[in-house]
């Protein structure tokens, strides 16, 4: 059943691309030659239909941040004894990690180019197992295994005609039994990502026009829904790249920046030439792929539940539910949360003009540092912590869920009110904990003291914003 | 038979700081409490020395860390040195103290004691060695005050500056060590008397004379087309870092003055079983601390640990090697508090504080805020090394440590060189900041050992 943001699109074989585009009334976007076309079902002018596809792709790049982060956290353990076995475990860590930290540029460059046309944000995410209607497995979260990272292989895979010109045509298939087992290859087609940005592409080519006036209006976004000065408002490499180059943060003032931005994206996730494959996504997963030990050898993760949850209504293997493991649970949900939202307001407030201003900007970029540091901080206490009472294992896992808003509030003083009550609902967590006094004490009070100290400057903040 | 195999001062070097008050600082204790709080200050016991009796009468624990006396003078922090024995066929220092002398046959006055000290300050500049400032207390084996008259051929005939005093304090029972307690000169400026013949505000006393020297009038050598090569070997770097008026643009002209800072050696002799044994001990006074609860990100300590052991760490990483990265960091957070770092990211052709200005000025690079000015605002930069402190174990440090500078990248004008930490800070060599090699070493072997320990079993 395809998503409520999905469901809209429509993926043909590419020989019926233009019959069935125009017997089912549908609008061709792309065509993956020899390998599949991608339509739309609902009419819609090419700004909406751009922040449409950018949301889909904002969605897909936050959950595949997520669900690497998972799975790189997984790894290691006390469990592995073995120095080169440990090495290996940290090396891929390092790896998948970086990879994740990467998908967080490119949300950042999907949301500065919705930014550019003047659409509205996208951090919102389905929960997972997030249904397979785009991939063709669920996104999950889960410890790493050979199956998972298969999954990872192919999830980041590019074009067909590209895996046979790099030769890995029947290492790909072997993967795809491997993931999927034999009796589903078929259902193994894979829906490309990489298609959705093409069409996201094309739609800011700039039209030559031959007639006055244009025959088809508005085929691609206006210049005039184009906006080069809300780069002010976007997010920059400089303040948000940590000094990684190979964190993409891509800003975009024009057509031609825009334009450059997705295909920067697009190969960083697929890589399509030889020369781009060992620095790609795909590259990167391939390459650990081909060393990972085969169910049975050695396990490089640790024990990790698959898709925890705080939910008390989910299945029971999903369900975190010793006390301690889900006030942590609780406290990663909520400092999650408080990430989206500083995030989301950052780009509420423009960039300082000049050297002499100074904004809360800066403080909004700090903050939401702040909080990657702590989801990975809880991230590794979860997975040091049981699921249940009953059982050592599974270990626990940061569940990632989505709040039942990331909605701000209209005006600024309400958006400051927003982060003050979400940090006092992680005291009361954080209170919860100290009690239990089950270790973590210098960690919890640090947290305590930065929420005493975040609060202070909000209400310093208040103080000087007319409400 | 008791007999001695060597003697030293400890500490080996100490440093004092310069204050006006008669009355020396107590002794305090810097206590870490919370997680990102500041320090906080705590009495410790104390020495006093009698003024009559030479001697120490008691230990005190004052209730109240106060850094100004009643008069709002500064306390100038006076450090003892201890005189230590190693016996024949041991390994141990001990105390060497009246029961030690008496085993040995000798007196506390069998101690000979000197003290030479100086501030070479305008002869490093000058290189005129009538310039240099020195005092020299002799040999002495009383328990006298020896005041430190830092004494120079270019000055007026029967004028010296004050460097601090010396005093061998008188072991008694209670207090049976051999002690000798430095303190420092008042913080105060000299210098020559103005042309005008009117006084000159800024100085305690008009010594130099200058017929006799060229301190006064003096500029460092900075123009490689019309300097002289030697003169400009000898300039520090930056230069023109002394009281002057711009002559030009590259140069300035001292107007002559001096400060009462020193620095020196200590030695103490015995004359003992028919052989004489020494030792020393150096000694310098530097400026009062205006921040006393903060630490700097690099120390002496630091220097001197590089010193001994090396550039590289290379030992397994344990709690402690954990703690000491955790004090560094905790460090580079104080240092921030105390920064105005959106002021000194600041691009400017005037002259000021900011490595964002002076690399245009010193190396004419094109003017740039050194990071982007939406996340230099003082408040952002010190909220994000708090959360960096937090969460140093799990994961920040690999992080910090990807990020640190290196030693050979100080003088990296690059976009990505002017952004490494520690960011907007100067260095003794005029360009950016580096942590010692050693501390850079540590803390990168401290991310990796995060990475290697299981999760959620970092925690102290």
């Amino acid at each position: 059943m395809p998503s409520r943001l999905t469901r809209h699109l429509v993926w043909t074989s590419p020989q019926l691309a233009t019959t069935y585009s125009e017997a089912a009334h549908l609008e061709l976007l792309a065509v993956a030659p020899a390998v599949e076309a991608l339509h739309l079902d609902l009419a819609l002018p090419p700004r909406e239909k751009a922040i449409y596809l950018l949301h889909i792709g904002a969605q897909v790049e936050h959950a595949l941040m997520a669900q690497y982060f998972y799975a790189a956290s997984s790894l290691g353990g006390p469990h592995l004894k073995d120095p080169n076995q440990q090495r290996n475990a940290k090396q891929w860590r390092d790896v998948i990690v970086k990879i994740a930290r990467e998908e967080m540029g490119h949300l950042a460059t999907v949301e500065n180019l919705l930014t550019l046309v003047g659409g509205p944000l996208m951090f919102e995410r389905e929960d997972y197992p997030i249904p397979k209607d785009l991939y063709p497995f669920d996104f999950e979260l889960e410890p790493l295994t050979k199956k998972s990272l298969g999954k990872y292989v192919l999830a980041e895979m590019p074009a067909e005609s590209v895996v046979a010109s790099l030769g890995l045509t029947s290492e790909i298939d072997a993967i795809r039994s491997y993931v999927g087992g034999d009796a589903q290859k078929e259902s193994l087609s894979v829906h490309r990502v990489g298609l959705i940005y093409e069409a996201i592409q094309s739609l800011f080519q700039g039209a030559t026009i031959t007639q006055e006036p244009p025959e088809k209006p508005h085929v691609f976004v206006e210049s005039q829904d184009i906006s080069s000065d809300s780069k002010r408002f976007q997010a920059r490499p400089e303040q948000w790249g940590l000094g990684y180059s190979e964190m993409l943060i891509e800003t975009a003032v024009d057509r031609a920046s825009a334009k450059s931005a997705i295909q920067a994206i697009a190969t960083q996730g697929e890589g399509s030439t030889i020369a781009d494959l060992p620095s790609s996504h795909f590259g990167r997963f391939l390459e650990i792929y081909r060393r990972f030990p085969d169910e049975g050898d050695w396990r490089p993760a640790r024990q990790v539940a698959r898709n925890p949850t705080t939910n008390r209504e989910a299945p029971e293997d999903r369900r975190i539910t010793n006390s301690e493991s889900l006030l942590w649970a609780k406290l990663f949900n909520i400092r999650y949360r408080m990430l989206l939202m500083f995030l989301k307001h950052s780009f509420c407030i423009e960039a300082p003009n000049g050297t002499s201003e100074t904004t809360p900007r800066g403080l909004l970029i700090s903050w939401s540092f702040g909080e990657m540091y702590n989801l990975r901080s809880i991230s590794d206490i979860l997975m040091s912590l049981p699921m249940r009472d009953s059982e050592k294992e599974p270990l626990a896992g940061p569940p990632f869920e989505m709040p039942y808003t990331l909605s701000l509030s209209t005006r600024e003083p309400g958006r400051w009110r927003q982060h003050r009550d979400l940090i006092s609902a992680s005291q009361h967590y954080v209170n919860q904990l100290r009690k239990r006094k089950s270790g973590r004490e210098s960690y919890l009070l640090g947290m305590e003291q930065a929420n005493g100290e975040a609060l202070t400057q909000i209400s310093a903040l208040l103080g000087g914003i007319p409400s | 038979m008791t007999t001695l195999a060597e003697l030293r001062i400890l500490p080996p070097f100490a440093i004092a700081r310069l204050g006006s008050s008669a009355e020396p600082m107590d002794n305090y204790e810097m206590n870490l409490t919370t997680p990102i709080g500041w320090r906080q200050l705590a009495d410790a016991t104390t020495f006093v020395v009698d003024p009559q009796s030479c001697e120490i009468h008691a230990k005190k624990r004052p209730f109240v860390v106060k850094f100004r006396d009643e008069n709002g003078k500064i306390r100038p922090v006076a450090p003892f040195l201890e005189v230590w024995a190693r016996l024949d066929r041991s390994d141990e220092l001990v105390p060497l103290d009246l029961n030690l002398l008496l085993k040995l046959g000798k007196e506390p006055r069998a101690l000979k004691w000197s003290v030479v000290t100086g501030n070479i300050k305008a002869f490093r500049r000058t290189g005129d060695p009538a310039d240099k400032v020195i005092a020299s207390t002799g040999i002495f084996s009383d328990h006298q005050v020896k005041p430190l008259l830092g004494q120079c051929k270019n000055f007026f005939e029967q004028k010296s500056i004050p460097l601090g005093s010396v005093q061998y304090i008188k072991p008694n029972e209670e207090f049976p060590e051999v002690r000798l307690r430095f303190t420092p000169a008042a913080g105060r400026v000299y210098g020559p008397p103005l042309e005008s013949g009117k006084p000159d505000g800024n100085l305690a006393g008009e010594v130099y004379d200058p017929t006799k020297g060229h301190w006064k009038g003096y500029k460092d050598a900075a123009d490689p087309k019309t300097d002289d090569l030697l003169k400009m070997r000898r300039a520090t770097n930056p230069g023109n870092v002394y009281a002057g008026d711009d002559y030009d643009d590259s140069h300035r002209q001292s107007w002559g003055y001096l400060d009462d800072e020193c620095d020196g050696i200590v030695e103490v002799e015995l004359e003992v079983g028919g052989s004489r044994l020494s030792a020393f001990a150096r000694i310098a006074a530097g400026p009062p601390t205006f921040a006393p609860d903060s630490m700097p990100m690099r120390t002496v300590h630091d220097e001197i640990e590089q010193a001994m052991l090396g550039p590289n760490f290379d030992s397994d990483v344990t709690e402690k090697e954990m703690d000491e990265v955790r004090e560094i960091v905790r460090r580079a957070l104080e240092t921030v508090r105390l920064m105005n770092t959106g002021q000194m990211n600041k691009p400017s052709k005037q002259r000021g504080v900011g490595m964002a200005r002076m690399d245009f000025l010193d190396v004419n690079r094109a003017l740039e805020p050194i990071v982007d000015p939406a996340v230099a605002d003082s408040l952002a930069i010190r909220s994000r090394h708090e959360r960096l402190l937090i969460a140093l174990d799990s994961g920040s440090l690999a992080w910090f440590a990807r990020v640190l500078r290196e030693h050979d990248q100080v003088g990296d004008l690059s976009t990505d060189g002017r952004r490494r930490m520690p960011a907007l800070m100067r260095g003794a060599d005029a360009r950016y900041l580096a942590l010692t090699r050693r501390q850079v070493s540590k803390i990168k072997a401290a991310a990796e050992f995060i990475l290697r320990t299981p999760a959620g079993e970092n925690e102290k």
